[in-house]
């Protein structure tokens, strides 16, 4: 890392098109073996510092803390154990990557020829045009200004078939602000059944996954071993699971104005019970029963930047009953850390 | 130079150079298209939003100017001068729509967003308007400030002197009033936000939808294959295995309809 950190200063002083350039950037990360090209497509090299953002800065700082020896005796041995957990835990990699892939997820120019190298889990080098590099800088400032964590929250209803397209204009999804969201949540509490309302804490530009459900196992198919000359055959039943219940895999960046992009990735799995059954001697032999489990799937997979406090609301016909609409509405919401004295605890505020 | 649009001192000709309007009438058009600024301006919010709708008047009052001579003075200015301006804003919709990663996969998400209002949609919302009629004074003022002249809540309470939390419940108590104007709750909540989404009801700078998806299915894992495996003495002290083969691959339907039968 300290390699990667004394060559900065040389890096962004050099002239662009400098091989010598292009080669220490390759010797740093292979990844950016492309960096030759990128002058000619009018894209530019820099080195981002995102130290801070992803804790190196403190990691640097304990182990100069440690090495000259400038902490009290009774801390030193905890200092210690904290930077080996840093180190060991992977804890500035996961946040480094994290960075990358928000980056590579959520930038609005077009980022063909986009390239990250990472040297170590404070310096980002970016290959890319002046538009995402804008861009960047506008992420890592607003990454910077956010100190909170991200609350997304996704409520499902079943409502009389009819209702969203009323409420909503006939389209299938639609957006709404923190006014009408509370009308929307107004409308559908008296007149709908609230399916699930699963929500997720995270960190900006973590991923957080949550996995709430039930394997449940199923005779799914039976091998028979023949043994000629015999008259039996010997069927041995071929067990399989089925996952039911919810999962969520998201993550959240600040992207300034307040703003906040969303990637969320949501199943709600369900089982028909009981399984059906099938039972069939196949011509010959005793009689064997497969199961054929039915799992009715809803899931929702978006991507979207709102204004705070904002929401996006989806629907569906019931496949099973075409009476009714599935509802599904998504919403993040920045949860600030609390300043107060006493220290601890979050306040929801937007 | 660039010349103000707005400033007819000049005397010059606006009219595309065609001169195809007498000096009085143009003046009298240009004093018509002043007086409609007000109503222009509260169209434009409605159709793009406040961040847009200065972008959207300056270029209709140009283009309007430039265009007098296709203007029929006997006939009503509004009608003409509101096409001129669904004009700019639908041309302005398309050319945010072509900029590059800005995908609103959610249908009618992108119009919402930006400037797609059809007429009778733009009709409809005008006599609506006319329920704010119903409401007490302060109600309709913050109703009539944020939604249709995209203020936001803290503006109002500034330009007003009323707390913020009492803006919002004016809001609040508006909103809930026009509901009960309009009957029933979904239809009546489809009628504000299609009245009044375009100041500060929906998003109001772009929302960016890279893509959304919401479905619901059923799945059905693999048919059984009811495998075979055959094993031949190899010799006194064991079996060798010879081969597996499926018995059958059959679809989930042949079991269901019990069409089934060993091969």
């Amino acid at each position: 890392m300290m390699y990667a950190l004394t060559i900065v200063p040389f890096l962004l002083l050099a002239p662009q098109e400098d091989p010598a350039r292009v080669d220490v950037l390759r010797a740093i990360d292979p990844a950016l073996t492309a960096v030759g090209e990128t002058a000619a497509q009018d894209r530019r090299i820099r080195i981002l510092d995102v130290a801070d953002l992803t804790g190196a800065d403190r990691l640097d700082a304990l182990r100069e803390a440690i090495e000259n020896d400038l902490l009290d005796e009774e801390v030193r041995y905890a200092a210690l154990g904290r930077y080996l957990d840093l180190i060991e835990t992977g804890e500035m990699d996961t946040r480094v990557q994290g960075l990358v892939e928000a980056i590579e997820t959520f930038c609005v120019p077009n980022t063909a020829g986009l390239r990250i190298g990472v040297p170590s889990p404070g310096v980002l080098i970016v290959a890319a045009s002046e538009s995402v590099h804008t861009w960047i800088d506008q992420f890592l400032a607003a990454m910077r200004g956010f100190d909170g964590q991200v609350l997304i929250a996704i409520e499902i209803f079943k409502v009389d078939a009819g209702t969203a397209a009323d409420v909503w204009g006939g389209r299938t999804g639609v957006l709404l602000d923190e006014a009408h969201l509370g009308d929307l949540l107004v409308t559908l509490e008296g007149a709908a059944e609230r399916v699930n309302a699963p929500a997720v804490l995270t960190n900006p530009a973590q991923h957080a996954s949550l996995v709430v459900g039930e394997q449940i196992a199923y005779v799914k198919d039976y091998e028979f071993t023949v043994l000629p000359g015999r008259d039996v055959e010997i069927a041995d039943p071929v067990i399989d699971v089925i996952q039911t219940g919810t999962s969520i895999d998201v993550i959240a960046v600040p992207v300034g104005d307040g703003r906040l992009a969303v990637e969320i990735q949501y199943a709600e799995a369900r089982a028909e019970t009981p399984f059906r059954e099938f039972t069939t001697t196949l011509g010959v032999g005793n009689p064997v029963t497969v199961q054929l489990p039915e799992l009715r799937v809803a899931k929702v997979n978006a991507r979207f930047e709102l204004d705070p406090g904002a929401a996006i609301a989806m629907s569906v016909k019931d496949p099973d009953d075409e009476t009714k609409d599935i509802i599904v509405v998504m919403k993040a919401s920045r949860i600030e850390a609390q300043r107060g004295t006493d220290g601890g605890g979050t306040d929801q505020r937007r | 130079m660039r010349r103000d649009p707005l400033d007819f001192s000049s005397g010059t000709d606006l009219s595309d150079g065609s001169g195809s309007v007498a000096e009085a009438e143009r003046e009298e058009f240009a004093l018509r298209l002043v007086r409609s600024l007000p109503r222009l301006r509260r169209h434009a919010m409605r159709r793009v939003g406040p961040g847009r709708a200065d972008d959207v008047v300056q270029e209709t009052l140009v283009r309007a100017l430039q265009s007098s001579a296709t203007y029929d003075g006997g006939r009503s200015l509004w009608p003409w001068l509101r096409s001129v301006a669904d004009n700019v804003a639908a041309r302005q919709a398309e050319r945010e729509a072509r900029a590059p990663e800005a995908t609103d996969d959610i249908d009618g998400a992108a119009a919402d967003a930006g400037a797609h209002v059809d007429g009778s949609s733009d009709d409809f919302r005008e006599e609506a308007a006319l329920l704010l009629d119903h409401l007490r004074g302060p109600e309709r003022e913050a109703l009539e400030r944020h939604y249709l002249g995209g203020e936001s809540v803290a503006a109002i309470a500034d330009a007003t002197g009323a707390a913020v939390g009492t803006v919002k419940a004016r809001l609040s108590r508006g909103r809930r009033r026009l509901l009960l104007f309009f009957g029933a709750a979904a239809g009546a909540l489809a009628a504000v936000m299609a009245v009044l989404p375009r100041g500060a009801g929906e998003v109001q700078r772009a929302p960016r939808i890279y893509h959304a998806s919401f479905v619901i299915e059923h799945l059905t894992p693999a048919a059984p294959r009811f495998a075979r495996t055959v094993v031949v003495p190899k010799s006194t002290d064991g079996w060798r295995i010879e081969g597996a083969r499926p018995f059958r691959s059959s679809a989930p339907t042949d079991i269901e309809t019990g069409r089934l039968e060993p091969r």
